[in-house]
């Protein structure tokens, strides 16, 4: 349905979009912080601040919307992230190699294990979020098993080597990369349709001859090298290995995806609205912080704006069938 | 029609039967491996820790069988203890025992947790969002009312008469799985006396149809979460007496065990399906396992691990023996 909503592209049908209501609230938002900061939040030390450490969220959040517009949902991409974080790092410290290989080597393991979720979430006929809470405990249980749960840092100099360009480039531009691709391969490319399908009615897409399964696999392994790109563009900014620092923000990150206006029944969602989805939780979280407001309040106040977007959603929605029944 | 039925209450005994036999192999391979396994002190470990973990099974269970889940009971058992906690270290001196204060924090406690399930379940039911949506984002908002109540501390130091409780035993048994019995048999009394139970069953396995047939499908699940929402405010009572403190992020493993546990006592988490001598059965299995591990000194991750194998290893055995219906597809 909402294919041709989009390419009716008269001005009226942009003022009723989702990604317009978020950008409103972001520029709201944005405003009155700049208004309150007198000016500083919207500083260029503040912005790049924010990007550069919104980045890695916003990468994975762009591959876990894919795996929502396929229809299913991925809880264990932080569990993979850090599995790939981690054996990329003890490659390159045992091994050595350069930028290339430390991407290649966790992108791999990324893939590896986005097809098992994929293979399992397609096989055992269970809903998605059953298959990856189970497959995260066991990929992070694994990893900690192994490994003692210690840190790893001192890389070697190529890799530990920061100066203030490259911390900016390398996060906002693997970003700005996702993003891009994302957004080609969904709107553009035979397979990205295909998810859309999927994700919209799975057994319609079956019967028009779309591999349900192939587009499954592609989604999930998608989520695997987004959370890989996510966790090396951490690992980078950080310059340390900690396995207990990301398992647990999955939920920061459904809910940017969420408030961009993916829908968890599957196939809707934008990569745009995504973003702005990103963007409301950056500057939240950052303007907490410039308002003065305690670090306490910073849990309670997510919750309460993901749980007004989310009751929004379901308003939108019901209002919507509403009038499909009138009609 | 009726072969149907027959093998279908064929299948239903096959799950009990499965994880009886399993809980059996289990048994005798731990207490052959490990002689200190068969002894008084197993079964009080045991037992001690099968009633809180069967509580947030029973809280998950009965919004599973309505295809929903509830994400939300391990922040809001937290912020149940942290009131109750506040309430009794506030009101009562140390070292001194007023019983009053104690039941008054312990109803103010249980009905907290109602009151979050119950807004779970309004906001569910009224604005069509996704069961899992809603209890997630309060999940963040009631650990975040947590954090901003205690600043991060932990809050300990309640009373004798609290700590017997989750503590003391009475003929041998522990307290908690007296509650825990008593909690069972109202969700057994719910699932299978009560109109409740029967609507629940209806529209976990169809919405639609059972909306069309006059069901106040609203009413149904507000209530549904609210008695989900008193099974955690129970646990949490447990919880803060056998911990003898409270803090905002306690007990978050027991969210993913309390789904693993649903689902491996054959709760359907699409809904529709469920029974509680599964799921008694199931959190009986998790515990020695849990338990023989421990004695035989397996790491803790490993442990998690090995719980999400068994999860995976469960739907796989259940797919294979409902195969034939899934060869269509």
């Amino acid at each position: 349905m909402m294919f041709y909503k989009h390419n009716k592209s008269s001005i009226k049908k942009i003022f009723q979009t989702h990604e317009f209501y978020l950008m409103m609230v972001v520029l709201f938002l944005v405003a009155i912080l700049t208004v309150v900061s007198g000016g500083r939040f919207l500083s260029f030390g503040n912005i790049t601040d924010m990007l550069a450490s919104a980045a890695a969220l916003g990468v994975m959040a762009i591959g876990l919307l894919v795996v929502i517009i396929s229809g299913g949902i991925d809880i264990s991409f932080m569990a993979t992230a850090t599995v790939a974080q981690y054996l990329a790092a003890m490659f390159i410290m045992s091994i050595g190699g350069n930028m290339f290989v430390v991407f290649a080597v966790a992108i791999m393991v990324g893939i590896v294990l986005g097809l098992i979720n994929a293979a399992l979430v397609y096989n055992l006929k269970v809903p998605a979020i059953i298959i990856t809470i189970a497959t995260m405990n066991v990929f992070y249980g694994f990893l900690m098993y192994f490994t003692g749960g210690t840190w790893l840092y001192g890389f070697p100099e190529w890799f530990a080597t920061k100066t203030s360009v490259t911390v900016l480039v390398i996060p906002i531009g693997i970003l700005v990369f996702a993003s891009l691709l994302t957004w080609w391969i969904l709107r553009c490319t035979n397979i990205g349709r295909h998810v859309y399908a999927v994700g919209d009615n799975a057994e319609a897409s079956k019967r028009v001859g779309i591999k349900v399964y192939r587009t499954l696999l592609f989604a999930y392994a998608y989520m695997g090298v987004m959370a890989a790109l996510g966790s090396i563009v951490l690992m980078y900014v950080t310059q340390n290995v900690a396995p207990n620092a990301l398992v647990g923000k999955e939920m920061e990150v459904l809910a940017m995806v969420v408030l961009g206006g993916a829908a968890l029944s599957g196939g809707k969602g934008t990569v745009i609205g995504t973003l702005f989805g990103l963007m409301l939780v950056t500057v939240i979280n950052n303007g907490l912080v410039f308002v003065g407001v305690s670090s306490y309040y910073q849990t309670l106040f997510m919750g309460i704006v993901v749980m007004i977007s989310f009751c929004f959603t379901g308003l939108r929605g019901r209002k919507k069938r509403g009038k499909e029944i009138e009609q | 029609m009726k072969l149907n039925m027959q093998s279908s209450l064929v299948k239903r005994n096959r799950d009990n039967i499965m994880l009886s036999i399993i809980l059996m192999i289990v048994v005798i391979i731990v207490s052959l491996i490990s002689e200190r396994f068969l002894s008084y002190n197993t079964f009080i470990s045991v037992t001690r820790q099968f009633p809180e973990m069967g509580l947030l099974t029973l809280c998950m269970m009965i919004t599973m069988i309505t295809g929903g889940i509830n994400l939300s009971c391990i922040a809001s058992a937290n912020l149940s203890g942290i009131i109750m906690a506040k309430m009794m270290t506030s009101m009562i001196p140390k070292g001194t025992e007023n019983v009053g204060v104690v039941i008054l924090a312990i109803i103010v406690g249980i009905s907290i947790s109602v009151l979050v399930s119950f807004g779970n379940g309004v906001i569910i039911a009224y604005l069509k969002v996704p069961a899992i949506l809603v209890t997630l984002s309060m999940q963040m908002l009631i650990s975040g009312v947590s954090i901003v109540i205690t600043k991060g501390e932990i809050v300990s130091g309640f009373p004798e008469s609290f700590q017997f409780i989750g503590n003391k035993s009475v003929l041998g048994i522990p307290v908690p799985l007296y509650i825990f019995a008593i909690c069972a048999i109202i969700m057994y009394i719910v699932l299978h006396h009560l109109p409740l139970g029967q609507k629940a069953y209806m529209y976990g396995s169809n919405p639609t149809a059972t909306e069309f047939s006059g069901v106040n499908v609203k009413r149904m699940i507000i209530k549904v979460y609210s008695l989900s929402g008193f099974f955690v405010g129970v646990a949490a009572v447990i919880l803060t007496s056998r911990f003898n403190s409270a803090a905002s992020g306690y007990a978050t493993s027991y969210l993913l065990q309390s789904v693993l546990i649903a689902v491996l006592g054959g709760i359907d988490p699409n809904g529709g399906k469920g029974k509680i001598s599964g799921m008694i059965l199931a959190v009986l299995l998790l515990q020695i396992v849990a338990s023989g591990l421990n004695i035989l000194r397996v790491d803790q991750f490993l442990i998690t691990a090995l719980f999400g194998l068994i999860l995976l290893a469960t739907v796989a055995f259940r797919l294979n023996s409902f195969k034939k219906f899934f060869k269509l597809g």
